[in-house]
C-alpha cells in the first residue's frame, strides 16, 4: 500500500511540469528530445531502466583576457565559448536508487560525479549527439553503482522503519533569465587601462612584479530534469586581478593578489574611477607589507576586516554547513566531503551578534554580482531563503532531495559541482549584525579588549588563509595606543568552528566574497559570502618559522 | 647506374631549403633586450656556487588558429597571440651540469618557460620578466646540479662518461618570412560541412575536423655569442572518425592536409570525397573479420613504412639514448655494421621544407640549441653511419648535428626532424604486391598482408621493459594466394628492431610522405617521414587491445532506423 501511495504522489509532482513552457532554443530542444528518447528506449538487458535523468549545459563566453605586467600590455589570446554538459542518470527506483555511494574509493574524487564533456558543439544535432553519448556513460555508471549499492546494502543491518528513502521527489519549478548575446566589450580600452594602472607599479621598487588584467565572462546555464524542472540563467561579469610579486625589507618573497567580480553594463568612467583607487589602495598594501616586522606568538583578540571574513566563514562554517547527505559506504570520502553540523540543528553554532541567512535569488547586492545567484536548483526545486542561525543556534539546513534524518524535504539548495552531483550547498551567504559597528567602533572594541587582558597590542587581520599555506599574508598590529605597525610571518593556529563563537562584535560594510569549488574558484564562482568586519575574542597566531629567501643573483633590471 | 638514377630522382623531387638569411640581426630588437640581459647576468651567474657556465634564451612570438568542427557545428574556434621567452641556464661544468639524467631519481626535463609583454610597449616590463624567470630557472637549474652531485656518489659508474655538454659553434642567423595567412570563414564552413557527413551513421561512434595553424618568430641568444632568428610555420586541416564494434574494438580512420597556403587545402569536392572515402572504411572496418596472431609476409605501405622507420630505428639512434644506461643501447656499438637491409639509406634531413609538394613539419632552420640544421645519414646501405645528435656528447660523437629539439618549457634531447628512407633498388608498387604473392606461396603460408595505414605506436627503449615495438595499423588487407584481398582489423605489430629490419627483402618506388607529431622526454616535437612502400619477408602481428565498455546502447539521434 505504502508502495502504492508513493508512486501516486511521484504522479503528482510529474503532473505539476509543464506549468511553464520550456524555452525554444537549441539547448532545451535538445536536452528534451534525448532526455525522451533516454526515458522511452534506453535499457541494459537485465538491469534497471533509468527514472530519472536530468542534464545541464554550461556556456561560457570568454571575452580576451587584458592583461599587463609594469605598463606593457600581453598579446591577446581570443577564443570562442567553452560549451559544456553534464549528465546524471538514476536508476532503481526513488527509495532505493544508484545515487550516493562511492563505488571505488581509490578514485573517490571521480566515482561520484556527473558525466560531463567539454568542448561541445554548438549546434542542435552535435549537442544531442553529445547528450546521447553522455546519457550513455552515464546509465551505464548507474547500473553499475546500483549493483553494487545495493551488495552493500545486503551486509548492513537493515531497519525498514527507518531508513529514509534515498530520493525524494520534489514539487517542480522552473525560471527563465532573458539571455541576451554577450556584450561586445572595447578591447582597447581595456588595454589603455591595464597598462595605464600596472605602470604604477614602476614608482615601487622593490615589486618583482606588478600585473593587472581583466576578464570579462558571460556564464550561461541551462538545465532541465525528466520531472519537469528547468532553468537559465545568466552570470555576466568583469573578473579584475591584480597580482605582485615583492621581496620585504627582511627578504621574504610573497605573492599577493585582490580579485574583483565587477558588474559589466556600468558605465566605464565609473570602472576607470574604480580601478584607479583600488590599484593606489592594493599598492599602498603593498608598501605596508614590505615594511612589515617579524611576528610573535599571539593569543588574544583578533579583528577580521570584511575582506577577511568571508575566508574565515569560509573555512569554519560554510564547509561544515554543506554535503550533509553522508555518502555510502560510511569511510567514503570524496573532495567534497561532508559537514559536520548535520547533527548540529537547535544547537549553538556561532555567537548570538550575528545572523546568518543564504539568499539564492538575490543577484546583486550593493552593485556587486553575486555568485552564487540560483532561483531553481540543480534537482528542478525552487530555492528557498534560508535562515541559517538565530541567537547563535543553528536553525535550518541546505537540504537536497535526498532527505536527512532532520528534514526530508528539499529547500532547493542542491547544487552540482565539477566534482560531484548535486548536493547541498549554499548559495549566497549573508551575515547580519544584530548591532552593527563602524570600523572605527570595532577598533576601538579590540583596544579595550586588550586591555582589558593586558595586551600591549591586538591584530588586525585583512586576510584569511584558506589554502595549505597558513600564512597569514596581510596583518596589522594595533597598539593600545591607536598606533598601527604591520606585521609579515604569522599564521594561524588550531582554527576549529569554535571560533564561531568567538565573535564578539561585526561591522556595518560588507564585503561580497565569491567561491567556489577546487580549481574553479578563479574562472566561474559559484557561491558567495556577503560579510562584515569581524571582532573575535580570541584567536591563536604563531610564527610561521619560515627562512628568508635568498637574495636576487642579480639586481633587477 | 639505377641507383645513380634513384638518387637523382630523389634529389629532384625534395626541395631543400638553402638557409639564406634576409634580415640584420643586430637590428632585432629582441635579440637586442635578451642579450643585455644575458650579458648583465651572466658576469653574475658564473661567479655562484655552483657556477651558471652556460646559458640561454628563446623568445617566441607565435599567432596561432585552432577551429574544430564536429556533428555539423562548430566546438572550437582559437585565435591567440601569445609571446614567451625559455631560459636554459647549465649549472656546474660542460663534464657535469645539471642536465645528467639520474639512476636513482627522478630527472625534469622542464624548462621555465613564461608569458612576458610586448617588448615594443616597454622594454623595461620585457626586460623584468625575463630577469624574473632568470632568477628561477638559475635556481632549479643549481638544485638540480646538487641533485646530480648526489646521484652520481652513489650511483653506479656509467657505461659511457662523456661529458653533458658540448658547447655549440657561435652562429649568427636572420631570417624572416612571410606569415602564413588564411580566411578562416570559409575554412570554418568547410569543417561543418564535411562534419556532417558523419552525423547519421550509426557505426560511427565520434568524430572531428580541425584546422590549426601556427606563426612563429623565433628569437635565440646564448652565452657563446649565438644570435638567431628564423620563422616556425605549420598549418593543416585533418580529421579523424572512429567507431567501436560490440566486442570493443576500436576502428579509426583520419586524413591528414599539411599546406602553407590556402591554395593546398583540399578543395571541398576532393575533401567531402575523402570523408566519404573513409566513411566506407570505417564501415567495412565495422564488418570485418577480426585478424589473429601470425606471423606471415607483408607489404607496409609508404606512410605505414615512414612511421615503422621512425619508431623502430628512429629513436634508437638518438644521441642520448647511447650514453644513458637506461637504455637498451640496440645500436650503440653497432657503428660501421650492417642493422637493417642492405636496400635501405635512411637520412633524417630537417632542411628539406617539401616532398612532392607536401610541406613537412618536420622542417626547421635551427635546432632548439642554436645548432643549424644539417642532413645526417644515419644508415648507408643497411650500415649505420651516425647518431642523431645534440649538444650532449657521446662516446664517439662529440659535437651536436642540430637534432637538440624540445617542446616549449621542455629541454631538447635528440630527436628527428625529416626522416627519409631511400631504397637502391625499386620497382613498382604493383609489382612489389606480386613479390608478396610470391613470398606467400613460398612459405606456404595460408596469406600475407598488406598495411596500408598506422595511426602511429611507440617503441620502448628502456632496459627494464621488452625493447620492443607496437604499431597499430588501422587499414589492413589479408592477401590470399589466390590474389584475393579481405579488409580485416584487430592485430598490432609487433617485433624487436635488429630482426625486423632485416627482413625487408624489397621495395617500391612509391614515396610518400607521413607527417606527425612525436611525443619523448623533450614532449611533442613535429615530425616527418619520407618512405617506400616495402616487402618484408615476415612479420609478426599480435591481438589489439580493445576497450572495456560497451558502445553505446542506443544508436546516434540522427541514425535510428539506419
Amino acid at each position: 500500500m505504502k508502495k502504492i501511495l508513493y508512486v501516486a504522489v511521484l504522479l503528482g509532482l510529474f503532473n505539476t511540469a509543464g506549468a511553464t513552457k520550456l524555452p525554444e532554443n537549441m539547448y532545451f530542444k535538445a536536452m528534451k528530445q534525448e532526455m525522451d528518447r533516454s526515458l522511452k528506449k534506453l535499457r541494459h538487458p537485465g538491469s534497471p531502466k533509468p527514472f530519472y535523468i536530468a542534464y545541464k549545459l554550461e556556456n561560457l563566453h570568454l571575452y580576451p583576457t587584458v592583461a599587463a605586467l609594469l605598463g606593457a600590455s600581453y598579446p591577446s589570446r581570443k577564443r570562442d565559448d567553452v560549451l559544456s554538459a553534464y549528465a546524471w542518470v538514476d536508476v532503481g527506483n526513488a527509495h532505493q536508487d544508484s545515487m550516493g555511494y562511492v563505488h571505488d574509493a581509490y578514485y573517490a574524487q571521480h566515482a561520484y560525479r556527473a558525466r560531463r564533456m567539454v568542448e561541445i558543439p554548438k549546434g542542435y544535432e552535435a549537442i544531442r549527439q553529445n547528450l546521447w553519448q553522455l546519457t550513455d556513460q552515464a546509465y551505464v555508471f548507474a547500473t553499475e553503482v546500483f549493483e553494487q549499492k545495493q551488495a552493500y546494502l545486503r551486509t548492513k543491518a537493515a531497519d525498514s522503519k527507518t531508513q529514509l528513502p534515498d530520493f525524494v521527489p520534489q514539487k517542480q519549478s522552473s525560471y527563465i533569465q532573458e539571455i541576451q548575446p554577450a556584450p561586445v566589450m572595447d578591447e582597447k580600452q581595456l588595454t589603455q587601462w591595464v597598462e595605464k594602472f600596472s605602470a604604477r607599479g614602476k614608482q615601487y621598487p622593490f615589486l618583482e612584479q606588478f600585473y593587472l588584467s581583466i576578464t570579462p565572462v558571460q556564464r550561461e546555464v541551462y538545465y532541465l530534469n525528466s520531472l519537469g524542472g528547468f532553468y537559465q540563467v545568466a552570470f555576466l561579469s568583469m573578473h579584475v586581478q591584480w597580482k605582485a610579486k615583492l621581496r620585504n625589507k627582511d627578504g621574504f618573497k610573497q605573492t599577493r593578489t585582490k580579485t574583483f567580480w565587477l558588474p559589466l553594463g556600468e558605465d566605464t568612467e565609473k570602472w576607470e574611477e574604480f580601478l584607479s583607487d583600488r590599484t593606489q589602495e592594493f599598492l599602498d598594501d603593498l608598501q605596508t607589507i614590505y615594511d612589515a616586522i617579524p611576528g610573535q606568538n599571539y593569543l588574544g583578540p583578533v579583528l577580521l576586516a570584511s575582506q577577511a571574513a568571508g575566508p574565515f566563514l569560509e573555512s569554519v562554517f560554510v564547509k561544515n554547513i554543506q554535503n550533509l547527505k553522508k555518502l555510502l559506504p560510511e569511510d567514503a570520502e570524496t573532495l567534497e566531503k561532508s559537514g559536520s553540523f548535520n547533527d548540529k540543528l537547535n544547537q549553538r553554532v556561532i555567537s548570538n551578534v550575528i545572523d546568518l541567512y543564504d539568499r539564492p535569488d538575490w543577484d546583486m547586492y550593493d552593485g556587486w554580482p553575486l555568485g552564487g545567484f540560483m532561483p531553481v536548483d540543480d534537482e528542478g526545486v525552487a530555492a528557498q531563503t534560508l535562515q541559517l542561525t538565530q541567537n547563535g543556534k543553528l536553525v535550518d539546513l541546505p537540504r537536497s532531495s535526498r532527505p536527512l534524518e532532520k528534514g526530508a524535504h528539499s529547500n532547493g539548495h542542491a547544487r552540482l559541482t565539477p566534482t560531484s552531483l548535486p548536493r547541498e550547498r549554499l548559495t549566497n551567504l549573508f551575515v547580519e549584525a544584530r548591532a552593527p559597528k563602524t570600523w572605527e567602533e570595532l577598533q576601538e572594541e579590540l583596544i579595550q579588549k586588550c586591555k582589558e587582558l593586558g595586551l600591549e597590542y591586538g591584530y588586525i587581520l585583512y586576510d584569511f588563509p584558506t589554502g595549505d599555506d597558513k600564512t597569514l599574508a596581510w596583518v596589522q598590529r594595533l597598539y593600545v595606543d591607536g598606533k598601527t605597525e604591520p606585521v609579515y610571518g604569522l599564521q594561524v593556529n588550531d582554527l576549529t568552528p569554535r571560533a564561531l563563537r568567538d565573535i564578539r562584535a561585526a561591522g556595518d560594510k560588507a564585503f561580497v566574497m565569491h567561491t567556489a569549488p577546487g580549481l574553479f574558484k578563479e574562472v566561474l564562482p559559484t557561491q558567495s559570502i556577503i560579510s562584515p568586519a569581524l571582532l573575535l575574542e580570541e584567536l591563536e597566531l604563531s610564527p610561521d618559522n619560515k627562512k628568508a629567501d635568498q637574495k636576487p643573483f642579480v639586481p633587477k633590471p | 647506374m639505377k641507383k645513380i638514377f634513384f638518387l637523382l630522382f630523389v634529389m629532384g623531387a625534395v626541395l631543400p631549403t638553402t638557409a639564406q638569411q634576409n634580415c640584420d640581426i643586430t637590428k632585432q630588437k629582441p635579440i637586442e633586450l635578451l642579450s643585455a640581459q644575458l650579458k648583465r647576468s651572466f658576469k653574475v651567474l658564473q661567479k655562484q656556487n655552483p657556477p651558471i657556465y652556460y646559458l640561454s634564451y628563446t623568445y617566441t612570438e607565435q599567432e596561432t588558429i585552432e577551429l574544430s568542427a564536429q556533428d555539423g557545428a562548430l566546438s572550437r574556434e582559437q585565435v591567440s597571440q601569445e609571446s614567451f621567452v625559455q631560459v636554459f641556464p647549465r649549472a656546474g661544468s660542460p663534464r657535469m651540469d645539471n642536465t645528467r639524467t639520474l639512476k636513482k631519481d627522478r630527472t625534469y626535463y622542464t624548462l621555465t618557460n613564461v608569458d612576458v609583454p610586448r617588448w615594443q610597449e616597454d622594454p623595461h616590463a620585457f626586460a623584468t620578466v625575463v630577469w624574473n624567470a632568470t632568477e628561477q630557472a638559475v635556481k632549479d637549474a643549481q638544485q638540480d646540479f646538487n641533485r646530480v652531485k648526489a646521484d652520481t656518489q652513489t650511483a653506479s659508474a656509467r657505461a659511457d662518461n662523456s661529458p653533458d655538454f658540448t658547447f655549440p659553434p657561435q652562429e649568427t642567423f636572420c631570417r624572416e618570412e612571410k606569415p602564413l595567412h588564411f580566411d578562416v570563414e570559409p575554412i570554418k564552413k568547410l569543417l561543418v560541412k564535411a562534419s556532417r557527413l558523419t552525423t547519421n551513421k550509426p557505426f560511427v561512434l565520434e568524430s572531428e575536423f580541425s584546422f590549426s595553424m601556427q606563426n612563429a618568430r623565433r628569437y635565440f641568444v646564448d652565452s657563446v655569442g649565438t644570435r638567431l632568428k628564423y620563422p616556425e610555420r605549420l598549418a593543416r586541416l585533418h580529421y579523424t572518425i572512429s567507431g567501436q564494434s560490440a566486442d570493443g574494438a576500436n576502428f579509426v580512420r583520419a586524413g591528414f592536409y599539411d599546406v602553407l597556403d590556402s591554395t593546398q587545402l583540399p578543395s571541398e569536392e576532393k575533401l567531402l570525397a575523402d570523408v566519404t572515402q573513409s566513411i566506407r572504411e570505417l564501415e567495412a572496418l565495422s564488418k570485418a573479420p577480426e585478424a589473429q596472431p601470425a606471423t606471415v609476409p607483408a607489404i607496409l605501405k609508404n606512410r605505414a613504412m615512414a612511421v615503422f622507420v621512425h619508431e623502430v630505428l628512429g629513436h634508437r639512434v638518438e644521441g642520448h639514448r647511447q650514453k644513458e644506461d637506461a637504455f637498451g643501447k640496440t645500436f650503440t656499438d653497432k657503428m660501421g655494421q650492417q642493422v637493417v637491409s642492405p636496400l635501405l639509406t635512411i637520412i633524417d634531413d630537417a632542411t628539406l621544407p617539401s616532398f612532392n609538394h607536401i610541406p613537412l613539419r618536420g622542417f626547421y632552420y635551427y635546432d632548439d640549441e642554436g645548432v643549424q640544421a644539417r642532413p645526417v645519414v644515419l644508415v648507408e646501405n643497411g650500415v649505420l653511419k651516425n647518431f642523431l645528435m645534440s649538444s650532449s656528447p657521446v662516446k664517439g660523437f662529440a659535437a651536436s648535428n642540430g637534432h637538440g629539439r624540445g617542446a616549449e618549457g621542455k629541454r631538447p634531447v635528440a630527436r628527428m626532424g625529416n626522416t627519409r628512407v631511400l631504397a637502391s633498388q625499386t620497382t613498382s608498387y604493383e609489382q612489389l604486391e606480386q613479390q608478396l604473392l610470391e613470398e606467400i606461396r613460398k612459405q606456404r603460408a595460408p596469406y600475407g598482408v598488406i598495411i596500408e595505414d598506422l595511426s602511429g605506436g611507440f617503441t620502448i627503449t628502456q632496459t627494464s621493459f621488452p625493447q620492443a615495438f607496437k604499431l597499430t595499423p588501422t587499414l589492413m588487407y589479408r592477401m590470399y594466394p589466390d590474389g584475393r584481398k579481405e579488409l580485416v582489423r584487430g592485430v598490432d605489430m609487433v617485433g624487436t628492431p635488429l630482426v625486423s629490419f632485416k627482413e625487408i627483402i624489397a621495395a617500391a618506388d612509391d614515396y610518400d610522405v607521413f607527417n606527425g607529431s612525436c611525443g619523448a622526454e623533450s614532449g611533442w616535437v613535429p615530425v616527418s617521414g619520407i618512405a617506400p612502400s616495402v616487402l618484408l619477408r615476415r612479420l609478426e602481428l599480435e591481438k589489439t587491445g580493445k576497450a572495456e565498455s560497451k558502445p553505446p546502447l542506443l544508436p546516434p539521434p540522427f541514425a535510428e532506423g539506419k
